[in-house]
């Protein structure tokens, strides 16, 4: 099987590009220390706002502050939210999504009620209300990012729980007496874990979407712990003065976004050529 | 003492459509049926699809509860088992043993997790001996704890769910259609080997077929189903060689 879902995926261009990507952008998130040619906090005012040059390949801020350094260290902000916010949305989906589509009846009609409640606030607005709420700063994102964007894959799962469960092998499992926990996590969970996976790698492109524009608007992670969406914020106002400061993280946070979409994408067809 | 009592037990099954899920059809699939099941008793349940067999087979494992008439296992009310200790007492084979078996799982660990409930916990090493012994026993070779289910033919695959509801050591199997997915060749094989694993475990089996031949071959008693009545029942050979009701007649007829 495996395989075959190899073999398939290395035929499939736009997903190894997206996966070269991502795979870059790990290490640069893992190895910004080595790889950042200057620290990314560090000011030099003598050289405010220069364009980019050879010493300063992406040029510099208000600050005088080294921006290529500051884009590397961007990717550990963004990669890390990504992956901890869409960890928790997998969590939270999957268990709730398996428990509703299994049990049925009451469980599952609360479960959706839920969902639906969840799912009519736009996923940004009600994050920023929750953020508005408590101390913005990055566990806050993460987790608030997290608990937001569960519904969506709560109800994939739960559908395909719903065919599932209703195959022999999981009345024969029944029969034999296995414990509800097991059936669910060993016998079920493995027979819907494509749509997870799929469903994971999209989210991480739009957890890290999400995190730049809170912290565009001063919400997320705060100065001067660099991120792409605060880099942004102090670019804008330079913006007929320092194209570069708004350019670059822009293009950071659109080819990031952009390859884990190409990835998840890739993923699907490659795991559910029929969809 | 009877393993298995059912007692006036019905069943039926409503059909819903639209949005307000009002009753479209009801469809009775099992009316008034009364039958035990003896300690080493093999009994056939025969009777043509869609006739409630398969329910009543479901039912006795506790899949599906009955709309009124109760269901005893050792003289004790099934709602009373839990299902760990029902499973203990009775299990099932599917018809099918294509999708009986979880793909996503290799024959070891579908063994493995049965024996480890039949009685406790284990070592590894022990865990594995056990699955070899009971892959032996079914007639597969031990090196197959590592395949999984898609590697095996239809016959293999129909040993593995044997090997599955023997892994508990139950009482009783209920083996719903257990050959007539299989070719004709391996059908024999199966029933024999359903045949030696009686006599080694002192089992009963409630055998639910369509095919008056297996139940000739293998039953003392049956039970001729129709339209989720019991017409007729008796010990095999009377009720084969002197049939009373026109179903059964017909039944017959169309073996020849």
């Amino acid at each position: 099987m495996l395989r075959i879902y190899f073999g398939r995926f290395r035929k499939n261009k736009n997903a190894i590009f997206g996966l070269s990507i991502v795979l870059l952008l790990l290490m640069a998130a893992a190895l910004s220390p080595l790889l950042s040619p200057a620290n990314p906090s560090e000011q030099n005012l003598t050289e405010r706002i220069n364009g980019p040059s050879i010493r300063h390949p992406l040029g510099t801020d208000d600050l005088g502050r080294d921006l290529l350094s500051r884009t590397i260290y961007g990717a550990r902000i963004s990669m890390s939210v990504g992956f901890i916010a869409v960890f928790l949305m997998v969590t939270i989906g999957t268990t709730l999504g398996l428990i509703s589509g299994y049990s049925g009846k009451t469980v599952d009609t609360i479960i959706m009620r839920l969902v639906d409640i969840v799912l009519c606030f736009p996923t940004f607005f009600l994050v920023l209300i929750v953020i508005a709420f408590l101390e913005p700063n990055i566990h806050n994102v993460m987790v608030v990012i997290g608990i937001t964007s569960w519904p969506g894959l709560c109800r994939l799962v739960r559908a395909e729980v719903l065919s599932v469960k209703e195959r022999t092998y999981i009345q024969a499992a029944k029969v034999s007496g296995l414990p509800t926990a097991r059936i669910l996590f060993v016998h079920i969970l493995p027979n819907v874990i494509a749509p997870i996976l799929v469903s994971a790698t999209l989210g991480v492109g739009n957890a890290i979407l999400v995190e730049s524009g809170l912290s565009f608007l001063g919400l997320g992670v705060q100065p001067p712990t660099p991120s792409w969406g605060n880099i942004l914020t102090s670019g804008k106002d330079y913006i007929h003065v320092a194209w570069w400061l708004s350019v670059f993280p822009g293009l950071a946070i659109f080819i990031t976004v952009l390859a884990f979409n190409l990835l998840g994408e890739g993923l699907r067809d490659v795991l559910d050529p029929r969809m | 003492m009877a393993i298995v009592e059912l007692k006036n037990v019905s069943k039926h099954f409503t059909v819903q459509s639209g949005i307000l899920r009002t009753t479209a059809a009801r469809i009775v699939a099992v009316d008034d049926v009364s039958l035990r099941i003896g300690q080493d008793e093999i009994v056939g349940l025969v009777g043509e699809s869609g006739g409630g067999k398969t329910t009543i087979g479901k039912m006795i494992a506790g899949l599906y509860s009955p709309d009124s008439g109760h269901i005893l296992i050792d003289d004790k009310p099934l709602e009373q088992w839990g299902r760990r200790s029902l499973a203990k007492k009775v299990n099932m084979i599917f018809q099918d043993p294509f999708s009986s078996l979880n793909p996503k799982l290799s024959v070891g660990t579908i063994l493995g997790e049965t024996i480890r409930m039949a009685d406790g916990r284990r070592t590894r090493q022990q865990l594995t001996i056990e699955t070899q012994k009971l892959l032996a026993t079914v007639g597969l070779s031990e090196n197959s704890m590592d395949n999984y289910p898609h590697q095996f033919s239809g016959g293999q695959r129909q040993r593995v769910a044997i090997a599955r509801a023997l892994s508990l050591k139950p009482e009783l199997i209920i083996a719903d259609e257990p050959v007539s997915s299989l070719d004709v060749s391996i059908q024999s094989q199966i029933i024999g080997l359903f045949l030696d694993l009686k006599k080694k475990f002192r089992l009963s089996y409630l055998f639910i077929t369509h095919d008056l031949n297996v139940v000739a071959d293998l039953c003392n008693r049956i039970i001729i189903l129709e339209g989720g009545r019991i017409v007729e029942q008796g010990g095999t050979q009377d009720v084969l060689k002197n049939p009373r009701h026109p179903y059964t007649k017909k039944l017959l007829s169309a073996l020849i």
